[in-house]
């Protein structure tokens, strides 16, 4: 691209920021605020997400449990998705000295505790079809892990729940290869927990008359596809063209220069 | 246009700004603006910023998104079309709470991110002129404007509190 064209473009995205210590102070309370807000916006979106199925009253999705079910799992494939695309951009872009073991082990101590929540809700789901005497919620249940689709329900058991246990060894939560196995096999799990709530649940029905097998269409195929070459393009686009690291967070959580902070 | 005349120095390092700032003070030199590449912490301070009423704006917004929020759903589910959801009551407020949540937090973070924007002068073609473009990088600017006070013993006292690269600017 001609240089000056970049400068523009650039320019015209910068807004004209000038680094003026009155915009930072603003900026700063601003942050604060917004990310105070955001944090219940995560319970809030995934409670929601979860009330999608749980507020029908298909055997296998009308759960109390959803709501904590979904939000740990979100942050437990979330901190996985973004380890498994975080240790690849760390070394294709050379970040080693920015993110470090430390932060590596930080999040995988997120993902043995969320995991461990989500490993929980799917006994407590068990156990609640179990103690509910309802025979439709408890077939859901048997046929989820016994049913045709059996594979699938232990692919995600052993994916969500017994992997992830291996950050409890400090030598495996601190290493890079460990973490990006691990975290592909969270994501695997994540997918066919998602497989298994959607389409266990589905393929049975109150009548047998309804009874099926899923297949997906060519088109559901194109889509899930779709979703993968569209998040790697914007990916990509925002890995070359954009800093990575916001290194004025960075250095302003050093705090090298508030008062309290100077060495007297 | 009214000519405008602009002394600036700058530093390498956040510490010797605070220093410096502090002793202009002490000569009664009036700052025009300290630019730096990260917020300094501590700098508010030192410059007596007056806290920001950002916050109070953003919790403005926030009551009267829940006051739509609530309002609009209240209104459409006991005047406008009432619907019969099991005989439930059509003034249900706990499967009113995400709706009023959201909206809080719509209206929140808008009045926020424009507040901040249209406060700051900040936006696409925004004509905002940086002096020096390191500011974005390693150097922490001090701008004096000259209408505050003699040019001369600005450009002194910048040499004396250590600071490099002292230019004078006319937009």
């Amino acid at each position: 691209m001609v240089p000056g064209v970049k400068k523009k473009i650039y320019a015209f995205l910068s807004f004209g920021w000038t680094g003026s210590a009155k915009h930072w102070a603003r900026h700063e309370s601003m942050s604060l605020i917004l990310a105070g807000l955001a944090a219940p916006l995560v319970l809030s979106v995934h409670t929601i997400v979860s009330f999608d199925f749980a507020t029908s009253v298909i055997p296998g999705w009308h759960t109390t449990i959803f709501p904590p079910y979904f939000v740990s799992g979100a942050v437990f494939s979330g901190f996985a998705m973004v380890l498994t695309l975080m240790i690849i951009t760390r070394k294709a872009i050379h970040l080693e000295d920015y993110i470090t073991k430390a932060h590596l082990e930080s999040m995988n101590k997120i993902i043995i505790a969320t995991g461990s929540v989500v490993g929980i809700a799917y006994i407590t789901e068990l156990f609640v079809a179990w103690y509910s005497g309802n025979i439709y919620e408890q077939y859901a249940f048997v046929n989820r892990a016994f049913g045709p689709y059996w594979w699938a329900y232990w692919i995600m058991m052993t994916c969500n729940v017994v992997t992830p246990q291996l950050f409890w060894f400090k030598k495996i939560r601190r290493s890079f290869l460990a973490t990006f196995i691990i975290s592909i096999f969270v994501n695997i799990g994540m997918w066919f927990e998602r497989f298994v709530i959607i389409v266990t649940s589905l393929h049975r029905d109150f009548l047998p008359s309804s009874w099926s097998m899923y297949t997906p269409t060519w088109v559901e195929i194109g889509i899930y596809i779709g979703t993968f070459g569209l998040f790697f393009t914007l990916f990509f686009l925002f890995i070359r063209f954009f800093p990575v690291i916001a290194i004025a967070e960075v250095k302003s959580v050093l705090k090298t220069s508030a008062e309290k902070f100077i060495k007297k | 246009m009214k000519q405008k005349k602009i002394v600036s120095g700058y530093f390498t390092d956040d510490k010797d700004l605070i220093v410096a700032i502090k002793k202009l003070q002490a000569r009664n030199i009036a700052i025009a603006d300290v630019r730096t590449p990260f917020p300094v912490h501590g700098l508010d301070t030192v410059l007596k910023f007056k806290r920001s009423r950002l916050p109070r704006a953003g919790f403005i917004a926030g009551v009267i998104g829940l006051c739509v929020g609530l309002g609009f759903q209240a209104w459409v589910f006991t005047k406008a079309w009432p619907l019969n959801f099991g005989g439930k009551p059509n003034f249900s407020l706990p499967s009113f709470i995400p709706v009023t949540f959201e909206l809080t937090v719509l209206f929140t973070a808008f009045a926020l991110v424009f507040g901040f924007l249209i406060r700051s002068k900040l936006g696409p073609g925004s004509d905002a002129v940086l002096y020096d473009e390191a500011v974005t990088d390693d150097h922490f600017q001090i701008l004096l404007d000259v209408k505050d006070s003699n040019e001369e013993t600005m450009l002194q006292t910048l040499t004396e509190v250590g600071a490099k690269g002292i230019q004078t600017h006319e937009v």
